[in-house]
C-alpha cells in the first residue's frame, strides 16, 4: 500500500451501532488512489455497513469518514458520491429505465450534451464488453451478467475516483462469474481507480486482490487482520481466520495468489 | 326491500347508491326541473330573486308557480327546484341563500317552531318574525298528512279510521322516511292512537304507491293532494282523533326580500287563496302521472288564471340534445375540477406520508375517516359552509378523491425496493431528483391507478350533485325517481355509465403512454430478476 500518498477514503475510529448491536466497532481504514481493498467476512460482520458509511448512506455514530481529506457530511455527500461509483448485486438497476438510460441518468441530470453522453456510453460498453444493442433493453430483459456490466457502466459514467462493490457477483452462475471476474480486474487495471469490494468468498477476494490489493477480514464489526491474502493464510492473526480460510475449499482450485507471489 | 319488479329494483339500487337513509332532511330524492331551460330572467340589475322548493313534486310546482308569478312582475328570478327537505330549505332561507320557498303551516309549527305555539297563519307569522321570516296567506289548499290503504284491502278489514288500525297490528306499513322521523308524523301518531305496529319500514314516498299497488305493503302515509289517491283507488283513513295538524300551503320568505322586491310580493299576494285542493291535485297528476315538466304544469295554471301574456315563454321545453350536452358539461366540470384539485393535494400528501411513516399513518387515517361519511351526508354538511350549487358538490367529490390517490401514492412509493433507492442516492442525486427521476416514475403506475379509481368513482358520485343544485347526470336520474319515469332515469344513468367507461379507457391510454413497459402489468417495483 502506498502510504505516502494522501488517502482518498479514510475511516478514523468510525463506528456504527444498530439498536445495541455493534455493526462496526471503531474502525481505522485508509484507501489511496489506485488501491484495491477487499472486505471479507461472514454475513453480518459489518462489511456492507462500512461500504454504506463510505457512501454516506449511513452516518457513523462516532469517529469520522473522510473522502479526499474532507469530512463526509450531509452538506458535501452529494458531490462526493459523484466521485464514487457504487455497484451492488445484480447492479441495482432502475427497472423503469433501459440499460442505456440507467447508465446515462446522472449525466442527463447534469445536462451533459447528447454527443458526449453517447460517446462515453460507447467507450464504456467497449470497456465492459456489453453489446451496444443491450443498451436499448430494460433490465428485466438482460441476463444477470449483462445487468452487472450495465451496473458497472453506470458506476463508471462520471469517471469516479473510487469504485465501491457490494457482493457484485453474488447471484451469478459460476461460468459467467469467472468471466466477469476477469473483466472486472481488467477494468480496474485499465482505469487505475481505487476499489473497495465486499465479498464473503475468499477465492474471489484473492482474485481481486492478486496484484497489489489488500484483504481485510472482518468479524462482528472488527477487522481481525488486514494484509495480503497469503499473509492471512500463512500467518493468521486470529483462530477465526484459520477457521474461515479452512472453510473455503475453492481457494485451492480458484485463482489462488501463490503463483504470482512466488 | 321487498319491492320486487325489476324496474323497481333498479330505482331502489339508485336510491341506495344515493345513501338515501342517511339524512332525513334530504331523504326524498330530489332534482332540478328536468327539461326546460331556467326561468327566463329579466336582464338583472342585481342578484335575482332566489326561490327554492322542497324535494317533491308539489313543492316544485308551487315553486314554479311562484317563480313565474314573480318573473311576470318583471323581476329576475331563479328557482332552486327540489333543493332538499324542510331543514335544508329553512337553513338556506334564514342564512339568506334563498329568498322564499313554499311550505306548509303544520310543517312550520312542528319542524321549525318545534311545536311551540298555535298552528294558525297569524300566530305562525308572529312567531317567525323574529327570524326575519314572513309567512304568506294560504295558497288555498290544505295538504295534510293522512294514512292510505288500497280500497279493497281496507274494505276487507273494515278499516275506516286510524283507530281501526289498532285491531290489525300485523299490517305492513311502508312509510316515507321524513314521515317516520317527524314529530307530527309517525312517532306522534303512534303515541296518540296507541298503535303497536310491528312491520314498519321506511321507503320513498313515490315508491310507496307502487308498493301498495303491488301488494308489498298495506298502509302508507299520503299527502291529501296526492294525485295517486284517485288513480290507485286508495282509501284515506279518517283521522278520528284529530292528530294531524293542518298543512295549509304557504310561502315562507325573507322579510328583507319583501322590501327589496315589493312588486314581486304584490303579485304573489294575488296568488293567495287561488289554488284549491282540486287544482293542486290536478297539477300533481299532470306532473306525476302525465310526466309533464313542472314548469309547464305551473305555466299552464298561471296562464289559465289569465295572468299577463307571454308568461309561459319559459315553459317551452329545451331541445333534448341541448339538455344532454349541458348535463355532460356540468358533470365533466364537477368531476374534472374536483379531481384536479384532489391530485394537486393528494400527491404531495402521499409523498409526505411515504417519507414520514408516523405522519403518514395519521394522514391516511384522517382521509380514511372522510371516506366513511356517507356521500349524501357529506354533501349536506357542505351546504351551510358553501351554499348550494357546484361548489359544495365539487368539494365533496374532492374529499372523496383524496383517499385513493393518497393511498396509492403512498403504496407506490413505499413499495420501491430499498436497494433501488440506495442506488439512486449513491449516484449523487438530491432527494428531489431521486423523487422525480426514480421514485415517482416507479410509482407512476400505482399512482395512476389511484387517480383512475378516484375519477371513475367521482363520475358516479357526481350524480348526487343534483341534490344540491349542481346539475349533471344526476338531474334526470332523481327527477325520474321522483316522477317514477324510468326512461328519464336512463337519460341520466346511461350517460353516467358511459362517461365512467370513457374515463376508464382514457386512463388506460394515459397509462400506456406514460408508464414504461416493464412496470405496466403488475410487475414488482424494483425487481430486476428475470432469469
Amino acid at each position: 500500500m502506498m502510504t505516502n500518498v494522501a488517502p482518498l477514503l479514510q475511516f478514523v475510529g468510525a463506528s456504527k451501532t444498530f439498536e445495541a448491536v455493534v455493526a462496526v466497532a471503531p474502525l481505522d481504514l485508509s484507501v489511496a488512489p489506485g488501491d484495491t481493498l477487499v472486505l471479507i467476512g461472514p454475513s453480518g460482520c459489518g462489511k456492507t455497513t462500512v461500504l454504506r458509511m463510505a457512501l454516506g448512506l449511513l452516518w457513523p455514530d462516532a469517529g469520522q469518514v473522510r473522502f479526499r481529506g474532507e469530512l463526509l457530511s450531509p452538506a458535501n455527500v452529494q458531490r462526493a458520491r459523484r466521485s464514487m461509483g457504487y455497484v451492488v448485486q445484480e447492479g441495482g438497476l432502475f427497472p423503469h429505465l433501459t440499460a442505456g438510460q440507467n447508465v446515462s441518468l446522472m449525466a442527463r441530470h447534469l445536462r451533459w450534451p447528447r454527443a458526449r453522453i453517447e460517446q462515453r456510453q460507447a467507450e464504456l460498453a467497449a470497456l465492459t464488453r456489453l453489446p451496444i444493442s443491450a443498451l436499448g433493453r430494460y433490465p428485466f430483459q438482460l441476463s444477470g451478467g449483462q445487468r452487472q456490466r450495465v451496473g458497472l457502466m453506470r458506476a463508471l459514467m462520471l469517471d469516479p475516483d473510487l469504485l465501491l462493490f457490494d457482493e457484485p457477483l453474488g447471484s451469478i452462475d459460476p461460468l459467467v462469474r469467472a468471466e466477469l471476474q476477469q473483466d472486472l480486474v481488467r477494468v480496474f487495471q485499465q482505469t487505475a481507480k481505487a476499489v473497495v469490494l465486499v465479498t464473503h468468498d475468499l477465492s474471489e477476494a484473492a482474485f481481486f486482490a492478486r496484484d497489489q490489493g489488500q484483504v481485510a477480514l472482518m468479524r462482528q464489526g472488527r477487522v481481525l487482520q488486514q494484509g495480503r491474502v497469503e499473509e492471512l493464510v500463512r500467518s493468521p492473526a486470529d483462530p477465526f481466520i484459520t477457521k474461515f480460510v479452512a472453510a473455503q475449499p475453492l481457494l485451492a482450485f480458484g485463482h489462488a495468489p501463490e503463483p504470482q507471489s512466488k | 326491500m321487498k319491492l320486487s319488479s325489476r324496474h323497481l329494483g333498479f330505482i331502489v339500487v339508485v336510491k341506495l347508491m344515493a345513501g338515501e337513509p342517511a339524512e332525513t332532511a334530504t331523504a326524498r330524492a330530489a332534482d332540478v326541473a328536468p327539461e326546460p331551460p331556467p326561468v327566463p330572467a329579466q336582464p338583472a340589475t342585481g342578484p335575482a330573486f332566489q326561490i327554492a322548493s322542497k324535494a317533491f313534486t308539489e313543492s316544485v310546482i308551487l315553486g314554479e308557480v311562484v317563480a313565474l308569478t314573480v318573473s311576470a312582475a318583471g323581476i329576475a328570478v331563479e328557482h332552486r327546484a327540489a333543493l332538499g327537505g324542510t331543514r335544508l330549505c329553512w337553513d338556506a332561507l334564514v342564512s339568506g341563500r334563498i329568498d322564499a320557498y313554499p311550505d306548509y303551516t303544520g310543517t312550520v309549527l312542528q319542524e321549525i317552531l318545534h311545536g311551540q305555539g298555535v298552528g294558525d297563519v297569524a300566530s305562525l307569522r308572529a312567531a317567525l318574525r323574529p327570524h326575519g321570516v314572513g309567512l304568506s296567506g294560504s295558497f288555498g289548499f290544505n295538504n295534510a298528512y293522512a294514512l292510505g290503504m288500497r280500497h279493497a284491502r281496507a274494505a276487507a278489514a273494515s278499516i275506516q279510521t286510524i283507530s281501526d288500525l289498532r285491531q290489525h297490528p300485523g299490517l305492513r306499513f311502508g312509510l316515507s322516511d321524513e314521515f317516520m322521523s317527524r314529530r307530527d308524523g309517525w312517532p306522534g301518531l303512534v303515541a296518540r292512537y296507541g298503535l303497536s305496529i310491528v312491520n314498519v319500514r321506511g321507503l320513498d314516498h313515490d315508491l310507496a304507491y307502487r308498493g301498495l299497488a303491488e301488494d308489498h305493503i298495506d298502509v302508507t302515509d299520503l299527502y291529501t293532494t296526492d294525485a295517486e289517491i284517485r288513480r290507485d283507488n286508495l282509501s284515506v283513513l279518517r283521522d278520528d282523533l284529530g292528530f294531524f295538524p293542518k298543512y295549509e300551503a304557504i310561502l315562507l320568505y325573507r322579510l328583507d326580500a319583501e322590501q327589496r322586491w315589493p312588486a314581486a310580493f304584490a303579485a304573489l299576494r294575488n296568488l293567495e287563496g287561488k289554488i284549491d285542493i282540486a287544482a293542486m291535485r290536478a297539477m300533481n297528476a299532470r306532473a306525476k302521472l302525465d310526466h309533464l315538466p313542472e314548469r309547464q304544469v305551473a305555466a299552464d295554471f298561471v296562464a289559465q288564471r289569465g295572468a299577463r301574456a307571454g308568461l309561459n315563454a319559459g315553459a317551452r321545453p329545451g331541445s333534448r340534445t341541448g339538455a344532454v350536452l349541458e348535463r355532460t358539461r356540468e358533470h365533466l366540470t364537477l368531476v374534472s375540477l374536483s379531481l384536479l384539485a384532489a391530485i394537486l393535494v393528494a400527491l404531495p400528501l402521499g409523498i409526505v406520508a411515504a417519507r414520514r411513516p408516523r405522519l403518514g399513518q395519521l394522514v391516511l387515517a384522517a382521509i380514511g375517516v372522510v371516506q366513511t361519511i356517507p356521500s349524501l351526508a357529506l354533501l349536506v354538511f357542505m351546504i351551510p359552509l358553501l351554499g348550494i350549487g357546484a361548489l359544495p358538490a365539487m368539494t365533496a367529490l374532492f374529499l372523496y378523491s383524496l383517499l385513493p390517490i393518497v393511498r396509492n401514492t403512498h403504496a407506490g412509493l413505499v413499495g420501491i425496493a430499498p436497494a433501488v433507492r440506495d442506488s439512486a442516492a449513491a449516484l449523487g442525486l438530491s432527494r428531489w431528483a431521486i423523487l422525480w427521476r426514480v421514485e415517482l416514475p416507479l410509482a407512476l403506475g400505482t399512482i395512476l391507478a389511484g387517480i383512475k379509481s378516484a375519477a371513475v368513482i367521482n363520475v358516479g358520485t357526481a350524480t348526487l350533485g343534483a341534490l344540491v343544485g349542481a346539475g349533471g347526470f344526476g338531474q334526470p336520474i332523481f327527477t325520474g325517481i321522483r316522477l317514477d319515469d324510468f326512461p328519464l332515469i336512463l337519460q341520466g344513468a346511461v350517460p353516467a355509465s358511459l362517461l365512467a367507461l370513457a374515463v376508464q379507457g382514457a386512463f388506460d391510454l394515459v397509462e400506456r403512454v406514460l408508464v414504461p413497459a416493464p412496470l405496466r402489468s403488475g410487475r414488482r417495483y424494483g425487481a430486476t430478476r428475470a432469469d
